[in-house]
C-alpha cells in the first residue's frame, strides 16, 4: 500500500513513516502543500494522509483544489484543529476522515486500512489474526476447535486488538476504546474481560500452544501477528 | 434583602417635598399673620371711610357693613369695635376711656401701607391690659378701634377653617406626590435603563458592535462612554481569549503528538516486557495524563471564550445511565446499585461532551465511594426538562464540597490522602458543559455523609422550543 504523507512537522512525520513501514505500508513524505497538491494531483498513491497547517498551500485549500480536479484517492486529514467546524470544513472539502491531534498511531494505520480496504465485493465481516477468526456481525469467534459468541464488550476489546495484530495496547488505551472511559477505575476490568475472551476460547490451558492474547507486564495487551507455539 | 433605588428615591423625593410644604406653613403662617393684620386694617379704613357718617347718627357697624358691602370679616366683628368721632363719642361700645387714650400724643400714628387711601393712619397700643388696632381718618379724627383678641380670634378662625381643609386635601396631596415622584424617578432612570438594556443584549455574537444606548442627555453621556470603552476592551480580551484556545490547541497539540507518538513507537521497538519498555509505558502514561490536562484546559478555555460548538444530536439519556449504572459492578463488585431511570429520556445535547460529563461525575462518585458502599441513580422528567440525581457516601470533610467542588483544581482531602487518580479539572468542566445546555449543576453533602449531585437541563435546546 502506498501512502503520500503530505506533513511538515519532521518530528511528527518520522513516527508516522515508521508506523507505516512496520505495518507494511510505504511512504512517501512531502513537506509543503504546493509540492503536496502536485503529488496528489498525480493519483500515484492508495491513500493521502494530509496535515493542515502548511507551507504555501494549506490543507483545506489542497483538499479543494485536489477534488475539483476530480482526484477520487482517499485522503485523511491530519490536524491540530479539533473543534466541530473544522471537522465539519475538512468533510465539506472533501476529506473522508478527519483524526485531530495527538493521535495513536495505531488509529491512523486502521483507519487507513479501513479506507484503503473498502473494496467492493470484499467481506469485511470477517477477520482472521494468527488464527483468530472473529465475524464482526455475529460477534462469533473463532479459534482452532473452539467457537464461541461474545458478549458486546468482549467482541469490542477482541476487535480493537485484531485491527493492530503486534501493537501493544496499554490497559488506559483498552479502556477507552472498548469502555469509552478515559479514566483508570483502579480494577482489573481488562484484565477480567481478557480472561473470559480466553476461557471460553481455551477451556484447556494446555494444548501447547500460547493463545493470541498476550498480556506484557507492566505494559498492557497485544494480540499475536500470527500463531506462537 | 436588596433595596429598590426607585423606592428609596421617592421616598426621599416625598420627604423633601413634605419637609419643604411644613417649613413654608411655618414661615408663612408667621408672615401671613402680619399681611391678614395689614388686610383687616385696609377694612377698617375702608368701614371707617364709608360708614364715617352713618355711625355718626348712630347707625350700628352692623347694618353700615351690610350697606357699603363691607370685607365680609366685618361681619364676625360686630359688636367687637369701637368707634371714635372728634368729640370723643362712641358706638357699640362703651369704651370711651379707649377713644381717650386713642387720642392722646403718646400714641404713634402711622400712615396704612395701602396708597389708595392716603389721609388714613394706623397704631397699635394697649388699653387696660389688651391691645388694640386702630385706624384714624386725619382730615375728621374718625377712628375705628378693633381688639387683638377679636383680631386674633379672627385669624385663628382662618387658619382653622385651612387646616380644616388640610385634612382632607393632605392625603390628596401626598397620593399625588407619591404618583408624580414614582413618575419622575422612572424618567429619571428611564437613561439608566437604556444602558441596561444594551448591556444586557451584550453577548459574544455581538460584542464586536458599539453599544447604542438611547438616550439624549448630555449628562449620561459619560456613563455611555465609559461602557464603551468596557465594551471594547471586553471585545479584546474576547478576541485574546478565543486566540489563545486555538493557537494553544495548536502549539500544545503537536508536541503532544510527537510525544506519543514516539513513545508508542518506543513501546513497540522494544522487548516485551522488558524493564525498559516498562519504562517506556509509565512515560507514555504520564503523556496520556498531560493531554488529558491539555485538552481540558483547551476545553474550558474554549468554553471561557464562549467557542464551544455543540455538535447537537438526540442522545437517549435513558440507556446511557443505564448503561453506566450496568457497569458499576465492574468497578467495584461490593456496590449496591440502585436506580430509578425513567426510559427513554431523549436529549438534543453534544453526545461526546455529554459522555465526558456523565463520566466525570460517575468517576467521582466511585473514587471518593466507601469500599463497600452504593450508587444511586436517578433520572426523571420535570417539564420540559430532565433531572438527573446521581447519589454515593463519601467520608472525610464535606463541609465546603459544595462551596469549592467546581473550582479548577480545586481536590478535596480525600484525593489526597486516598491518592485518587485526577487533576481537579473534572467539575469545573461539567459545570461548563452543563451550562453549554443550558441547564444548571450542584453539588450537595448532607449530614449522612452522602454527596449528592444534581444535573437539570432542558431536554431540547431553548432556541428550539415553541411558544
Amino acid at each position: 500500500m502506498r501512502i503520500l504523507l503530505i506533513e511538515d512537522e519532521p518530528k511528527i512525520a518520522s513516527f508516522v513513516s515508521e508506523g507505516f513501514r512496520l505495518a507494511g505500508m510505504q511512504t512517501t513524505l512531502i513537506d509543503n502543500g504546493v509540492d503536496g497538491l502536485q503529488a496528489v494531483l498525480q493519483s500515484a498513491h492508495d491513500l493521502v494522509v494530509l496535515d493542515i497547517m502548511l507551507q504555501g498551500l494549506d490543507g483545506f485549500e489542497l483538499l479543494r483544489q485536489s477534488r475539483s480536479a476530480g482526484v477520487v484517492t482517499p485522503i485523511i486529514v491530519l490536524s491540530a484543529k479539533a473543534d466541530l467546524p473544522d471537522r465539519l470544513l475538512g468533510f465539506d472539502t472533501g476529506a473522508n476522515d478527519y483524526l485531530a491531534k495527538p493521535f495513536f498511531m495505531e488509529e491512523l494505520i486502521a483507519r487507513t486500512r479501513a479506507l484503503v480496504g473498502r473494496i467492493p465485493g470484499r467481506n469485511e465481516e470477517v477477520v482472521s489474526v494468527a488464527g483468530l477468526t472473529l465475524n464482526r456481525l455475529t460477534r462469533k469467534a473463532v479459534w482452532l476447535d473452539q467457537f464461541t459468541v461474545l458478549s458486546q464488550r468482549e467482541f469490542m476489546l477482541l476487535d480493537y486488538l485484531m485491527r493492530s495484530p503486534g501493537y501493544i495496547f496499554s490497559r488506559k488505551q483498552i479502556l477507552l476504546h472498548v469502555w469509552n472511559f478515559n479514566f483508570d477505575p483502579q480494577t482489573n476490568v481488562v484484565d477480567v474481560c481478557v480472561q473470559r475472551i480466553r476461557k471460553k476460547l481455551m477451556p484447556q490451558k494446555d494444548n501447547g500452544l500460547f493463545f493470541p492474547i498476550q498480556s506484557i507486564r507492566g505494559v498492557g495487551y497485544r494480540i499475536s501477528a500470527e500463531v506462537v507455539t | 434583602m436588596r433595596r429598590s433605588f426607585r423606592f428609596r428615591l421617592t421616598l426621599q423625593f416625598v420627604f423633601c417635598i413634605l419637609l419643604v410644604t411644613l417649613l413654608n406653613r411655618f414661615f408663612s403662617q408667621y408672615f401671613a399673620n402680619a399681611y391678614v393684620q395689614e388686610r383687616i386694617e385696609i377694612g377698617m379704613v375702608k368701614v371707617l371711610q364709608r360708614c364715617g357718617d352713618l355711625y355718626k347718627i348712630g347707625t350700628g357697624a352692623h347694618e353700615c357693613s351690610e350697606e357699603v358691602r363691607a370685607p365680609s370679616w366685618m361681619e364676625s366683628l360686630p359688636q367687637s369695635y369701637v368707634f371714635c368721632d372728634e368729640g370723643g363719642g362712641q358706638t357699640a361700645s362703651q369704651s370711651l376711656g379707649l377713644c381717650l387714650k386713642s387720642s392722646q400724643t403718646s400714641t404713634v400714628w402711622h400712615d396704612v401701607h395701602d396708597p389708595q387711601y392716603p389721609g388714613f393712619e394706623s397704631s397699635r397700643f394697649e388699653w387696660q391690659a389688651q391691645g388694640w388696632h386702630a385706624v384714624r381718618q386725619s382730615s375728621t379724627g374718625r377712628m375705628l378701634l378693633v381688639s387683638q383678641v377679636v383680631m386674633d380670634r379672627f385669624i385663628d378662625e382662618l387658619w382653622g377653617i385651612r387646616n380644616r381643609v388640610m385634612q382632607y386635601v393632605f392625603p390628596v396631596i401626598v397620593l399625588m406626590l407619591l404618583m408624580v415622584s414614582w413618575f419622575m424617578t422612572r424618567v429619571m432612570l428611564k437613561p439608566l435603563n437604556n444602558i441596561q438594556d444594551s448591556l444586557e443584549n451584550l453577548s459574544s455574537k455581538n460584542l464586536h458592535e458599539p453599544l447604542v444606548v438611547s438616550s439624549d442627555f448630555k449628562e449620561f453621556e459619560p456613563f455611555t462612554l465609559v461602557f464603551e470603552q468596557l465594551r471594547g476592551r471586553l471585545h479584546n480580551s474576547f478576541l485574546q481569549s478565543q486566540r489563545f484556545a486555538a493557537d494553544a490547541s495548536h502549539e500544545l497539540r503537536t508536541p503532544l503528538t510527537i510525544l506519543r507518538g514516539h513513545a508508542e513507537m518506543g513501546i513497540a521497538g522494544l522487548p516485551a516486557g522488558s524493564e525498559a519498555q516498562i519504562r517506556m509505558r509509565l512515560m507514555g502514561e504520564e503523556i496520556e495524563r498531560l493531554i488529558d490536562i491539555t485538552e481540558k484546559l483547551l476545553l474550558l478555555s474554549q468554553a471561557d471564550a464562549n467557542n464551544i460548538k455543540p455538535d447537537l444530536v438526540d442522545l437517549n439519556l435513558s440507556d446511557l445511565i443505564n448503561q453506566y449504572a450496568d457497569d458499576a459492578k465492574l468497578y467495584q463488585a461490593k456496590f449496591s446499585i440502585s436506580r430509578d431511570i425513567q426510559p427513554n429520556l431523549i436529549w438534543r445535547c453534544d453526545k461526546q461532551l455529554v459522555n465526558q460529563l456523565i463520566q466525570n461525575i460517575y468517576v467521582n462518585a466511585i473514587h471518593y465511594n466507601l469500599p463497600d458502599g452504593w450508587l444511586d441513580f436517578k433520572l426523571h422528567r420535570v417539564g420540559e426538562s430532565f433531572e438527573l440525581i446521581l447519589s454515593n457516601p463519601t467520608q472525610g470533610a464535606v463541609a465546603d464540597l459544595s462551596g469549592r467542588a467546581f473550582e479548577r483544581f480545586y481536590r478535596g482531602d480525600s484525593a489526597h490522602t486516598r491518592q485518587v487518580d485526577g487533576h481537579g479539572l473534572g467539575l469545573s468542566l461539567c459545570i461548563e458543559i452543563v451550562h453549554l445546555h443550558h441547564g444548571q449543576i450542584t453539588l450537595r453533602a448532607d449530614e449522612h455523609q452522602v454527596v449528592h449531585v444534581s444535573i437539570m437541563a432542558p431536554l431540547l435546546p431553548p432556541n428550539t422550543w415553541v411558544d
